[in-house]
Order: C-alpha cells, then sequence, then structure tokens
C-alpha cells in the first residue's frame, strides 16, 4: 500500500538523491562532496518536517470544571482547566460548549480529572477514551432521594419514600396540594422516611413533601407527583350468606362505583341478592373479580367449582374470605383453585397502625364530612376495635397484599394461569366500618381486589418517575400514533423508535412545566395519559446526587477501558522545520559560493 | 369649784381633728377607686363603691377617735401643761380622793380652766394629705383622660396599599369598621383592625371609608349578592349591614378601575349551651339506706350568657315489673355564678316523692341561653337514682332449675325423617362414600335423640353425651394450641377443686354409684307412658341401626313408627323435660329455614348511594390544571349549597372570585386549585385496574403454564 509517508520518502529521496549525482557529476572535489551530502540531509530532514516521528508524549491532565467548581480550581504544571457551560465563571479556564470538544481541542492530555457535581448526560453518554477521576462534593443537606408514588385509584392511600441528607433530627412533612400538613415523621441518622395521605378525585395533583432541620426551619420545599387514575367499573360478585361483612362490602361497591352482583343464600333457596346468578363459564367470563366466602365455596357443586378454578386460570379474580379456621377439605377446594395454604387455623391479633398523625391531619386527609356524617363524629381518639387473623401459612407463591402493623398478612394472594386467587383472612373486618374507620376497610379491600382483579390491556405508557423540563424522557408502551399536549396546548407527534422492538418507545423532551397529555390513537379509539412535569429547580438536590452518581460511575468505566491505549503521538514538526531550513540556506548558500565562482570565473 | 369637769368637752377637739385627718388622707384612695369603678362597670357600680367607701372611711374615723379616752387626756395634758404639775390625773380622777389630793385638784382646778382644749389636739398630718390628694388628683385625671379616649371615634385608618390606581381614579384612603355586636352577647362595641370582619353573628357593622379623590358614589358590593349604597357624611362614605350569613364584599367606587380585592364578612355562629352533671358522679345512683335527700349538681356553660333560670325535669317511675306509674313534675331552679357558667345545685327531699324499692327518680336539666330572637335550649343529661330492689330470695331445692342446662342440639325425629327422604330421593347424585356418609350422618343425630328419650326410661348412656354441635369453632383450636398443661408444669393452673360443693357431701350416689335416670324425670312418667316411649326408642334404634349400615330406605318405616309413638306419648301425657335456662342455643345455620322458602323475599336489596357529590368541584379541580374555561358560576352554587359541610367556604368563594376576575392568571387559578383540594372529601378507596402488560406480559403469562 502507497502511504502518503512512502511516497514522500521516495521522492524527496529521489529528488535529493538526484540533486547530489548532479553535483557530484559536475565537479569533483570536497566542496562539492559536502553540498550532496548536505542536499542528502536536506531531503531526510524534509522528510522529518512533514511526518515528524512518533514521540512518548509527557502526561498532561485536562481538570473538567462542571457546576459548582469551587473558584480556587487552577490548572497546575501540566494540567489544562476547561470549563464546561454550566460550571461557575472561572479565571484561565477554556469555555468549552462540551466535553468532547475539550478533548479534541487538547488531544495531547492523558488523564482527566472532574471537578464540582460532576457531568451532566450530555457528557456521559460516550466514552472519553481517558482514565478519568472524579471525586464526588459532600451532598448539600436536603432532599437526595425521592421515589414518588405510584398511581393510585381514587379514595385510596398513597406512600412514597424519600432521604434526606444532613438533616438528622428534622422533621419531613407532606403538605397537600392546600398547603395542609397531611403527615409528619422525623428524620433519623440514615435519612429515610416514608409518608403518605389519601388520593381525592381523578387527576394530576402536586403534594408537597417539606423539609425542617432541627431547628424547625424550612431547609426545603420539593412536588411530589401523584397520579390519580379513573377507571373503569369493575364488574364483581360477591357470594355468601348474608352478614355484616357482606353488607358492607355492598356499601363498599355501591359508593366505590363497582358493578356488584350479589348471591346471599339465606339457605332454603332463598336467595338475599340479585336475581339468580348462576356460575357458569359465560357469568364468570364476564365478572372480573368474584369474593366468595369459604362456606359458600365449600357449598358449590363440583360444576360450579370447576367453573370457577377454569375462569381463574383465564384472567377472573377470587378473593376468598375466611369465616372459619381453615379445614383440610377447605384447604383442599383452596389448593384446586390455585391458592396452597398450608396451615391457617391459628387466631392473631391486627395490629392496626394508627390513622394519621394527629386529630388535625386526620381532619385533612378525610375532607369534609356530610350532613349524616360530620367530620368530627370520627376521631383518632377513637377505640380501634380489636381484630383477629388467621396466621396463614403458605407457600412461597403467596404474596401478601395487606399487612397489619407489624407484618401480619391480612390478605394475599397466588398466581394461577393469567387470574389470581387472594385469601382473606380477616373474619371481623366490618368492625372497622362500625368503630369509623370505613376509610381503612374500603382501603384494604381496595388493595385486596385491586391485586387479584382480571388483567387488562390499558393505557399505561411507562415514564420516568420524575419529569424535569429540557431534559429528554422516555416514553415506552406506544403504539399506532401518538402525540402530545404540553400545558400551552402546543402538539408534539411522537416517533416511535424501531430499535426499541415490542416495547414501543419514544423519546419526548418537555419544554416546560405543567400537565402534558400523552394521546394514542389507535385500534381501541384515542386513549389519554396525563404527566406532569415539575419545575426546574424543583429536584436540584436529588439531580445533583443522581449526577454524582452518574458520573462516578462513568469514571469508572473511563478507569476500566482506557488501560490499552497508546501513549505515543507524532513530536512537533517545528524543530525539523527549522533545521531544513538551515540545511537548505546552507547549501544554497553554499552552491552560489563554490558552485558559482568558476563561472564567472570562467 | 367645777369638780364635775366633764373629760369628753376636753376630749372632743381631738378626736375630731383625728377623724377629719384620717377622712382626709383616705378619701383620695376612694374616690380613685370609685371612678375606677365608674370607668370599667357603670355609674351605679362607681356610686356603690363611694357609698362603701364612704361607710369604711366612717368606721375607721370612729375607731381611730375611740382612741382618744381619758388615760391619753391626763396623759397628753401632763405632758403638755408644767403648770398642771403631773397632776391631771386627779382632775379627771373617777375615785374618791384622799384629803391631800383634794387639795392638789382644787389648785390644779384654776389652771386647768386657762388651757384651750383644742391645743391639746394632735397636728393635722399635713404631708400626709398633700401627698394622697397629689397623688389621687393625677390618678383622677389619668382616669378621666383614659374615659374620653375611649369614647372618642378613632380617626380613619390608612388601608394597606393596593393595586396601584391611575391618577384621576378614586382610591380608598381611610377606612373604619366599627362592629356592635348584639345586645345579648353583653359584648362592648369595637373596631375592627382591618375589612375582613368576623363578629357575632347578627352584629350591625358599621363602615366608614374615606376616598380621594371623592367620587360620586360609592358602595359595598356582596360577591354574588345585594349592593348596599354608602351615604356620605362628614368623615366620609358610610354604610352598615347586619351580619347573618357569611358573604364576601368588595368596596366599589364610581370611577374606580377594576376588581378590587374581596373581603370576609364572617359570622361566628352562636354555640347552643352544654349541660355537665357534676354531682353525683355516675348517671345512676344507688340510694343509700336511710337516704333523706338527694343532691344534684349540674353545670352550663355558653359562649355568652347562660340564662338564670332553668327548668328542671323530675320523672318517678315508682312499682315493679309490669306495674310502674310514671310521673312527670317540672320546676324552675335558679343558677348561680358567672354567665357563661352557672351552677345549678338541686336538694331533692326524697320524702316527697313516695319511693319505694324498685323506683327511679330520674331529673333532667333544660337550659337556655340568651339569644334574642329565639333562644336556645338544651336538654342535659338525666341522673337517676334507683332506691334498689330488695334481692331476690336464694332458690333452694329447686338445683335443675338454676343450674346451667347443656342446650338441645339433637334434631327432632321429624326432622330425621324429612333428612332420610332427602337422601333417598338424591340417592342417584351421589357417589356411594358420600351417600354412606350422609346417612350414618343421619344415625347419628337418631342416636342422639335415642338418648335424649332414653334418659326418661332409666336408660343408661352407652357413653358421655357430648355436645352434638361444637359450641364455638374455636374450641378446637384452642385445646391443640396448648397441649402441654398439666399439673407442675411450672405456672399456676389453680387449686385443684376437692369439694366442688360445700354441702354436697351427702351425695353419696353421684360420688361412688351412678344413678340410671335422672332423679326427677324418671319417676314421673306412668307405665304406660313409659311403655310407649319404650316403643319408641326400639323404632329409633332400628332405624339408627339401619342409617348407619347405608340403607335409609330400610329405616325410614322405623323412624315413622318412632314419630307415631312420641307423638302418642306427647299425646298421653306431659314429659317434665329440665328446664332450659335463658341461654338460648346458638343459631344452626345448617338446620336453620330448611324447609321450603322460596319466594319470601322479593328481589334483592337496594342500596341508595351514600358518596358525597363532589363531582362538581372535581371537574373543575381537574379543569384548573390546564388554561381554559371553568363553569365558575356552577361552582359557586355548589359551595354555596354545600357551605354547612366545607370548613371555610368564604376562602373558596374567595379564590372563586378571584378567578372570575383574572380568569388567565396562573397564580389565582392554582390558589383556587388548592381550596377546592380541601373542599373534596376522601371517596371510598376505589379499586385499580391491573394492566396485563400487553401483548408481551400476555404471552409470558401464558408461558408459564
Amino acid at each position: 500500500m502507497l502511504t502518503p509517508e512512502t511516497l514522500s520518502a521516495l521522492l524527496i529521496s529521489a529528488g535529493a538523491l538526484a540533486a547530489a549525482v548532479r553535483l557530484l557529476l559536475r565537479r569533483r572535489d570536497w566542496r562539492a562532496g559536502l553540498l550532496a551530502l548536505l542536499t542528502i540531509a536536506s531531503g531526510l530532514v524534509l522528510y522529518l518536517a512533514l511526518f515528524p516521528p512518533r514521540l512518548p508524549v509527557g502526561g498532561e491532565t485536562l481538570l473538567v470544571a462542571s457546576a459548582e467548581t469551587p473558584a480556587s480550581a487552577r490548572a497546575g504544571p501540566g494540567e489544562v482547566l476547561v470549563a464546561l457551560p454550566e460550571a461557575p465563571p472561572l479565571p484561565g479556564a477554556e469555555q468549552v460548549p462540551d466535553l468532547a470538544t475539550a478533548l479534541r481541542r487538547h488531544e495531547q492530555v492523558q488523564r482527566i480529572r472532574i471537578l464540582g457535581r460532576g457531568l451532566t448526560q450530555r457528557d456521559r453518554d460516550a466514552d472519553a477514551g481517558l482514565p478519568a477521576q472524579f471525586t464526588p462534593l459532600p451532598l448539600p443537606p436536603g432532599l437526595v432521594r425521592l421515589d414518588p408514588p405510584a398511581d393510585t385509584p381514587s379514595g385510596a392511600v398513597f406512600a412514597f419514600a424519600g432521604e434526606a441528607a444532613g438533616i438528622d433530627g428534622g422533621m419531613a412533612e407532606l403538605l397537600d396540594p392546600a398547603g395542609r400538613v397531611v403527615d409528619r415523621r422525623q428524620i433519623g441518622a440514615e435519612g429515610g422516611f416514608t409518608l403518605g395521605s389519601t388520593a381525592r378525585a381523578p387527576g394530576l395533583s402536586r403534594f408537597t413533601l417539606r423539609l425542617r432541620g432541627r431547628d424547625t426551619k424550612i431547609v426545603s420545599d420539593t412536588p411530589v407527583p401523584l397520579r390519580t387514575l379513573a377507571e373503569q367499573p369493575l364488574r364483581a360478585l360477591l357470594i355468601g350468606a348474608p352478614s355484616p361483612e357482606a353488607k358492607y362490602l355492598r356499601r363498599w361497591a355501591e359508593d366505590s362505583g363497582i358493578e356488584l352482583q350479589s348471591r346471599l343464600d339465606a339457605g332454603g333457596g332463598v336467595d338475599l341478592g340479585d336475581a339468580q346468578v348462576s356460575l357458569d363459564a359465560a357469568t364468570l367470563g364476564e365478572r372480573d373479580v368474584v369474593i366468595i366466602d369459604d362456606r359458600s365455596l365449600a357449598a358449590l357443586g363440583s360444576g360450579s367449582r370447576a367453573a370457577l378454578a377454569q375462569a381463574v386460570a383465564g384472567g377472573l379474580g377470587v378473593v376468598v374470605r375466611m369465616t372459619a379456621p381453615a379445614t383440610s377439605a377447605g384447604r383442599e377446594i383452596w389448593r384446586s383453585l390455585g391458592l396452597t395454604v398450608n396451615e391457617a387455623s391459628e387466631i392473631a391479633p391486627v395490629a392496626l397502625p394508627p390513622l394519621a398523625v394527629d386529630a388535625d391531619a386526620l381532619l385533612v386527609r378525610r375532607g369534609p364530612g356530610s350532613a349524616d356524617v360530620p367530620a368530627q363524629i370520627n376521631t383518632l381518639d377513637d377505640p380501634a376495635p380489636d381484630l383477629g387473623r388467621w396466621r396463614a401459612e403458605a407457600g412461597p407463591d403467596f404474596v401478601a397484599a395487606v399487612t397489619d402493623a407489624e407484618g401480619g398478612v391480612l390478605s394475599g394472594w397466588q398466581q394461577r394461569g393469567e387470574g389470581r386467587v387472594a385469601l382473606w383472612t380477616v373474619a371481623n373486618s366490618f368492625a372497622l366500618v362500625l368503630n369509623g374507620q370505613s376509610d381503612r376497610y374500603y382501603q384494604w379491600w381496595s388493595e385486596t381486589v385491586s391485586a387479584v382483579t382480571r388483567p387488562e390491556t390499558l393505557f399505561r405508557p411507562d415514564l420516568p418517575r420524575l419529569i424535569k423540563p429540557g431534559e429528554r424522557m422516555a416514553i415506552c408502551g406506544l403504539a399506532g400514533s401518538v402525540r402530545v399536549i404540553a400545558p400551552d396546548a402546543t402538539e408534539t407527534a411522537l416517533l416511535i423508535d424501531p430499535a426499541a422492538g415490542p416495547r414501543g418507545c419514544a423519546a419526548y423532551w418537555p419544554a416546560r412545566a405543567g400537565e402534558h397529555m400523552i394521546v394514542q390513537t389507535g385500534k381501541n379509539g384515542s386513549q389519554t395519559f396525563a404527566f406532569d412535569v415539575l419545575p426546574a429547580m424543583a429536584l436540584d438536590a436529588i439531580t445533583a446526587r443522581e449526577t454524582a452518581e452518574a458520573t462516578s460511575r462513568w469514571a469508572a468505566a473511563q478507569a476500566a477501558s482506557g488501560k490499552g491505549k497508546v501513549s505515543d503521538r507524532r513530536g512537533p514538526a517545528w524543530p525539523w522545520f527549522i533545521a531544513w531550513l538551515l540545511l537548505s540556506s546552507g547549501l544554497w548558500f553554499g552552491e552560489r559560493r563554490w558552485l558559482g565562482r568558476p563561472m564567472t570565473v570562467a | 369649784m367645777s369638780r364635775e369637769l366633764r373629760f369628753e368637752n376636753w376630749l372632743r377637739p381631738a378626736r375630731r381633728r383625728a377623724a377629719i385627718d384620717v377622712g382626709l388622707v383616705w378619701l383620695p384612695l376612694v374616690l380613685v377607686i370609685a371612678a375606677l369603678g365608674w370607668a370599667v362597670g357603670s355609674a351605679g357600680m362607681g356610686a356603690a363603691i363611694l357609698l362603701m367607701g364612704g361607710l369604711a372611711l366612717g368606721w375607721a374615723a370612729s375607731r381611730v377617735a375611740s382612741r382618744f379616752d381619758r388615760g391619753w387626756l391626763v396623759r397628753r395634758m401632763n405632758a403638755r401643761e408644767i403648770q398642771l404639775e403631773d397632776s391631771a390625773g386627779l382632775l379627771f380622777a373617777e375615785a374618791e380622793l384622799g384629803p391631800l389630793e383634794r387639795l392638789q385638784a382644787d389648785r390644779i382646778a384654776t389652771r386647768v380652766d386657762a388651757i384651750d382644749p383644742v391645743s391639746l389636739a394632735d397636728g393635722w398630718s399635713r404631708r400626709g394629705i398633700a401627698i394622697a390628694w397629689g397623688l389621687g388628683a393625677i390618678a383622677l385625671a389619668a382616669i378621666f383622660v383614659w374615659q374620653v379616649q375611649e369614647a372618642t371615634v378613632p380617626p380613619l385608618a390608612t388601608p394597606a396599599p393596593s393595586a396601584g390606581a391611575a391618577p384621576g381614579e378614586p382610591r380608598l384612603t381611610g377606612q373604619r369598621v366599627r362592629i356592635v355586636p348584639p345586645a345579648y352577647t353583653g359584648l362592648a362595641p369595637r373596631y375592627a383592625e382591618s375589612l375582613d370582619i368576623r363578629a357575632p353573628m347578627g352584629s350591625r357593622i358599621e363602615w366608614t371609608l374615606a376616598f380621594a379623590p371623592q367620587p360620586p358614589s360609592a358602595a359595598l358590593q356582596l360577591v354574588g349578592g345585594q349592593r348596599l349604597p354608602l351615604a356620605r357624611g362628614d368623615e366620609g362614605w358610610s354604610g352598615a349591614l347586619r351580619l347573618d350569613v357569611p358573604s364576601l364584599y368588595r368596596i366599589t367606587a364610581d370611577g374606580m378601575p377594576g376588581a378590587s380585592p374581596a373581603h370576609r364578612l364572617e359570622p361566628i355562629a352562636d354555640e347552643p349551651p352544654q349541660v355537665r352533671v357534676i354531682e353525683p358522679a355516675s348517671g345512676l345512683v344507688m340510694m343509700r339506706p336511710g337516704q333523706r335527700s338527694w343532691r344534684v349538681v349540674f353545670e352550663a356553660s355558653d359562649d355568652y350568657a347562660v340564662d338564670q333560670l332553668a327548668r328542671l325535669t323530675l320523672t318517678t317511675a315508682i312499682g315493679e315489673g309490669e306495674n310502674v306509674r310514671f310521673a312527670e313534675r317540672s320546676q324552675t331552679i335558679t343558677g348561680t355564678g358567672d354567665r357563661r357558667r352557672r351552677r345549678f345545685v338541686v336538694d331533692f327531699p326524697l320524702a316527697s316523692f313516695g319511693l319505694q324499692p324498685g323506683s327511679d327518680l330520674i331529673a333532667q336539666l333544660t337550659v337556655a341561653d340568651t339569644r334574642s330572637p329565639g333562644p336556645q335550649m338544651v336538654r342535659g343529661p338525666g341522673v337517676i337514682l334507683r332506691f334498689p330492689a330488695p334481692e331476690p330470695p336464694q332458690a333452694e331445692g329447686l338445683d335443675l332449675m338454676a343450674k346451667q342446662q347443656m342446650p338441645a342440639y339433637f334434631r327432632s325425629q321429624r326432622q330425621v325423617i324429612i333428612d332420610t327422604e332427602a337422601l333417598i330421593r338424591q340417592r342417584g347424585n351421589l357417589s356411594a362414600d358420600e351417600f354412606m356418609l350422609r346417612s350414618d350422618t343421619i344415625g347419628v343425630d337418631q342416636r342422639l335423640l335415642r338418648l335424649r328419650y332414653g334418659q326418661f326410661v332409666g336408660m343408661e348412656a352407652e357413653e358421655t353425651p357430648r355436645p352434638p354441635m361444637p359450641t364455638s369453632d374455636k374450641e378446637t383450636p384452642r385445646e391443640k394450641a396448648e397441649p402441654e398443661h398439666y399439673d407442675g408444669d411450672g405456672h399456676d393452673h389453680g387449686a385443684a377443686p376437692e369439694s366442688p360443693v360445700f354441702g354436697d357431701l351427702g351425695n353419696i350416689t353421684a360420688e361412688y354409684g351412678h344413678v340410671h335416670d335422672e332423679s326427677e324425670a324418671a319417676t314421673l312418667l306412668d307405665p304406660d307412658t313409659r311403655a310407649l316411649l319404650k316403643s319408641a326408642l326400639d323404632a329409633m334404634w332400628d332405624a339408627e341401626l339401619n342409617l348407619r349400615s347405608g340403607r335409609p330406605d330400610a329405616a325410614l318405616p322405623f323412624e315413622n313408627k318412632a314419630l307415631d309413638y312420641i307423638k302418642q306419648v306427647q299425646q298421653a301425657t306431659r314429659i317434665y323435660l329440665p328446664r332450659i335456662g335463658s341461654k338460648q342455643p346458638p343459631i344452626d345455620m345448617a338446620r336453620r329455614m330448611s324447609g321450603k322458602r322460596e319466594g319470601i323475599v322479593g328481589g334483592g336489596a337496594v342500596l341508595t348511594p351514600f358518596a358525597i357529590e363532589d363531582a362538581v368541584p372535581a371537574t373543575a379541580w381537574r379543569a384548573l390544571a390546564a388554561p381554559g374555561v371553568i363553569d365558575l358560576e356552577g361552582l359557586d352554587r355548589w359551595v354555596r349549597g354545600n357551605s354547612a359541610r366545607i370548613r371555610d367556604p368564604l376562602a373558596v368563594l374567595a379564590a372563586i372570585d378571584a378567578v372570575r376576575g383574572a380568569p388567565a392568571s396562573r397564580a389565582v387559578r392554582e390558589r383556587l386549585r388548592g381550596q377546592l383540594w380541601a373542599v373534596l372529601t376522601q371517596p371510598p378507596a376505589q379499586v385499580r385496574r391491573r394492566n396485563d402488560g400487553g401483548a408481551l406480559g400476555r404471552r409470558y403469562l401464558q408461558g408459564l403454564r
């Protein structure tokens, strides 16, 4: 292969040789010999000036100043200081738009040291190819982690976790959208805390997480986005005997918008429920969940039971309500439905957590009462009922749905095929309603039924949990034509990335904070899903922590990958060029002096 | 010589001067206290204090004056007048004098007349009088100044700076709001600090407002309500309103730009009084033997005043069992104490009620507050005094009745027949094992019935009868839960019973032998009945035999025969079954209502929805998140309709009003959104639908199978 270097070498050497031979042919004395030597040397130096030899390059370090770099940062000997756009003004620093530009400009650097908070996503995307070093700054006091609550059905309790740094002994308070305290926790030495409240009407709401220091001064206010989903009415079937539990389940169904059919067998063919409901595949196919008590389940005919078991495998949810200790025959029936319980005949008390931190918070959580049930009628100090649960011993496939304050399982479920079967172990849970804690009763049943209800294809795109304006976000779970409507009513069509495959992901850059709406138009008509973009400054402390962690990871990866890199580079060309100039001028001078004179003499 | 020299004449000037001196020194204090009483209380109070002070002063003066007596006179004369030669005592001596003494007395008497009695008196305490009057004058002046200041109307306050008005447009420059609470509250009129007013319901609110430059007209506009024109006066524009309903208002003037901020008018409702029983401590009191009277103390409290008169209702329930006569009487009693917290003390003379053992006396107090119009009446809790009924005599010789009986858990013979017939009918549908099991179960029932009837003919129980039905579901696990309990296992089980019942030692048969029949029942049957019963038992035996060997059809004739015999026995004679206590057996769900009951319940029970209707604010809350038009009128109507439930409806109305004024403002919309969140009630928790994870998730779950 003819590279430029060999071509130049050939041409130069040919030229030099030709010139030297011509000189020697014209005259044959020591001067001509010297000039011929000089010609060859000049050709050699010309080659070296064009292609300087590879030299081991001296180890320069690139200092990269990122956000919050201390102003005292200076470049030492063998260091180059560059400032990224987010860095504060630093004397003597070279402004670069991003890290890649800095690396291009300073090819000679051998390693990178990152100052300040760390690199943003922009600079972490690509590898630098050099070993990098990063020591994170200590985190500022405040919120460093926030796991926002999951999507919550209307009226249900939600909880979220967070972590604060540097405010040991302070308080974490949750403020509802109206600015009233609904929950409060002391922050321990670890810094972690969990707060919760209740969701109201479907929509997007923004709670506020307020951190207070030990001196009760406000450290930070962080928005906590909560999405309350509007659900299609559930279709449920209640089978059992007339009992208080059935009564309050029906009450719950009526008030929370569940389409309930009931079969309440009073004996002797007397059914206090709706018109005759038969348990066959067609009926069960129309229901999302069946709540049945253990006695009614045992009294079902073998045909009905088989239909029920088959419906569970096809996606139906079943809640088996215990009214008596489990017998071996009963457990055998449960097993036929897909619920494996080894033992459930021992009673244990249910430990009820307090409803709220104080009476005010409870009032705020429940909201205004009605004329029949004023808000003040049920207070925090009301005695809690004594509830008992059967201690269910089940296999590893059994997942708890509701637990009490001490972790005792009140209800749990097990998967079978596409459906799930849950076991409700509290026989007298209706006592909660009688003691003025109907919200807790509804919550328990909501969680249990939500865990097992028939799965459906719902439009629930996957989104990042905390969304900031100006940052690229990935929306997954999309299909068909999708667009996003921003709060200022601008519409952006999303392009689904074919590389994401069946996950259906698209990228979106929210420009401003506020409620955005994803609209998907597909074969199921137009479906919408709202998400909240938080104000840019709201999550600074969290961003700082995430940046520091990501930069540490990135730096570690660079150190691992950059080891085998060669460290020799072409040396500078100018010394060779000057040498060539000197040689050539000497040659020119010699030729004029020695070779020209005989001509004039002649 | 005037030996009857009256020493009172000598004392009078000194006494008078001392009394006047005391009066002069202390009178300023009395005057100041009286003035304070007049200032704080009323003129009557001031006059009363003045009168009381005057009386006290007079009494003190007389006490001081009475200190001047004969001894003082003698000492003062001897001290002041040398010419009396220390013999003044002789002049005023009461006892008979000796001759020498009389001589000296006569000598002195002439010199005494020359002395002016006034010169003997103490001097005026000038400094004390001066200080007292000086301080008194300052204090009186201060009180006067204070009163004068109190009475004057404060000048118009400068309002909080609001959005700047263009030059030439009227701007609020002064404000004063006077609140006159209704007279019954006893509260003094006051001036409100700001234009947001919170006052007792029914108060009269008087505004005086100043504008610059002067507008042609001004008014108070109630938000969503009437318009109250203001009248021009010397100080500014004024108007008044009676505060009855919570509302918002804003001040408008001709030429005023835009909408001024809305202010709150919030009435404080008069709470009804509350009655508490102080004595006795519990609601039910047992009468002590020999108790003559009963003392009850009620305490009523109210936010303004409790009416001094209250109505006491006394109900007597005299008699026992079904023969109880009720009588009710009421009386008016007077309370004592502070007007906000009055005590009502009643002592009932018990003799007048004619209480008998077992009867009750119930006292209840009805109090009213002073609201006008329409005082609020509240009926307090009742307290009961019970004349204890005599203890019923201990039943003796009725062990059987007093004993707790094991409830009857056996099925009747008729039930056994019905079950057997049902089993025969279902034979085709049942497996052999299940058929055998059901037949055996009926056989057990038959056996229990046989044993039960067998008791009356002296049939020996084959084994200890066990309650055929568990009395509680929890029994079995509990026995299982503590298997290792035995005496001496380390913790206390209590002493083992040695002799269960005192006086039971004579029951030799029970201890050492055993009886073959129930002691009372067995001998009560005549031989014919016994024979019939025995035949019934034989038939039952056969029926049981067949049932237990799985031949219900063979058992049926015997069962019928047994029923027939039992019917005959019932018709023949009365059987004295042991009486069962009042404790009802628990309901056996399996046995209950197994007869034909089709169609006794028409349709399912229908529930009325109970959820709170807050779709209107919820919709508005959602709509406020995005820019757009909101149905403010509907929301306004909803809030007004539900204002009784909501904690602070005025704040919501104010936020609605603000949005109406600036529909596009983001901050204002956010504030209304926050207020609406406080209005929403937590609905019953709904169910979250489960996502199937799309095609991928479905395929995964199907792969699991």
